[in-house]
């Protein structure tokens, strides 16, 4: 092995390699350790490669670098660092867990969907008494000649009437999966939108 | 099996895969080693000091935060000099949209006529620097003669010539131990003519 080794280099040397870029990994350690313990060395550092500049015939400035400068940037840097290593949980965990864990409000929800199920029948129960001519059933208005084939279904938030071409229309050309794809408010689209019968 | 060392393409490779390897003081290094160019780079297109000084700064932090996605293509420092300059410039823009700033900033020199643009691009060079410049030129010029001839020669080759320890030692038919300590001696030698010179020269502005 030609290499010096390192206990024969002195750290000046190694920062002569070092510029040159012919500083393997272990003494490039060494010598940063070197460098920590005894900062004089940056002064060495800065002065080689105004040398080198001046050998070329490079402008020169300064044979000294400015250590506050890189103490300055470092500061920065650190305080970056420290930003960065905060542990953040993977998007997919963090979502599995909100998924999991029953929302603090579940049981105010749960009782306001019985609650308008409820509503809805009776109001049902009262038309069909009032008008018994009319008819409640869906079969009723799928029955009318000109009018669309409706159907009823039934949902979370009550009795919905449904046009089960335009559905299959939606279903055809929906692009967004339905209105609730959409962030905002989008009330030009509430009567275009399809929702998916498992929804 | 030979022990032939690829010459490395950039000098400064080791220390950048150093730093993305989480080591900040081979940052550091980097810094000291570039901060001058980059501060008479950007001193080339803003002329305020202070800015030059913040614009030089921030160049080295973007630089580091953007290091990982460093893949070796290019040199270390003509990656470095294009973050540089675009940091410049998106400060002489940011300067520039603000109103209260430029107001008063950009346009001095209509109320003096004595005041120059203090965003102008200019040209570093001065009698003072050119004079300087010859000065240390000719140190370096009368140290290089004054080497032994196998130091000289070490030196030229890498300096001038560019060529890598291995080839410097092929070259020569000597070690590559050889040739580090021949090429540090020679440094050493013409770094001793020069430092009065430099040490002049601080606290000047670039």
């Amino acid at each position: 092995m030609d290499r010096l080794s390192q206990n024969q280099m002195s750290v000046q040397e190694q920062l002569s390699a070092l510029a040159d870029g012919e500083l393997d990994s272990a003494e490039l350690g060494a010598l940063l350790d070197a460098l920590e313990r005894d900062p004089a060395h940056y002064a060495a550092w800065t002065g080689l490669h105004a040398g080198a500049a001046a050998t070329r015939g490079e402008p020169v400035s300064g044979a000294s670098g400015d250590l506050a400068f890189w103490q300055s940037i470092q500061g920065k840097i650190a305080s970056e660092s420290i930003l960065q290593v905060q542990p953040m949980p993977p998007v997919g965990v963090q979502g599995a867990a909100m998924r999991s864990a029953p929302p603090a409000n579940a049981t105010f929800w749960k009782a306001r969907r019985f609650a308008s199920i409820a509503l809805v029948l009776a109001v049902g129960g009262v038309a069909s008494l009032l008008w018994p001519s009319a008819g409640t059933g869906p079969s009723d208005m799928s029955a009318a000649p000109a009018g669309p084939a409706l159907a009823a279904a039934t949902t979370d938030a009550g009795v919905m009437l449904r046009d089960p071409q335009l559905d299959a229309l939606m279903e055809a050309h929906q692009q967004m999966g339905g209105h609730s794809a959409w962030q905002g408010p989008s009330g030009f689209l509430r009567n275009a939108t399809y929702e998916r019968p498992s929804r | 099996m030979t022990d032939i060392v690829e010459p490395a393409p950039d000098a400064d490779w080791p220390l950048v895969e150093r730093t993305i390897a989480g080591d900040q003081r081979a940052y550091g290094l980097l810094v000291l080693k570039y901060q001058r160019r980059i501060q008479r780079l950007v001193g080339r297109m803003v002329r305020d000091v202070d800015l030059v000084e913040d614009i030089t700064q921030e160049t080295f932090i973007r630089a580091y935060r953007a290091l990982h996605q460093f893949r070796g293509d290019a040199q270390f420092y003509t990656w470095l000099y294009r973050i540089a300059v675009n940091t410049a410039k998106k400060s002489l823009l940011e300067l520039k949209r603000d109103r209260t700033i430029s107001e008063s900033f950009f346009a001095r020199d209509e109320e003096d006529e004595t005041s120059f643009r203090q965003n102008e691009p200019s040209s570093e060079e001065t009698p003072e620097t050119v004079l300087a410049a010859k000065e240390i030129a000719g140190v370096v010029n009368a140290a290089m003669e004054a080497l032994p001839d196998e130091l000289r020669q070490a030196v030229v080759l890498r300096e001038i010539e560019g060529l890598s320890y291995e080839e410097i030692s092929l070259s020569m038919a000597c070690p590559i131990g050889t040739v580090r300590s021949r090429i540090f001696r020679a440094r050493e030698a013409i770094s001793a003519k020069l430092k009065p010179l430099l040490d002049k020269q601080t606290g000047k502005r670039w």
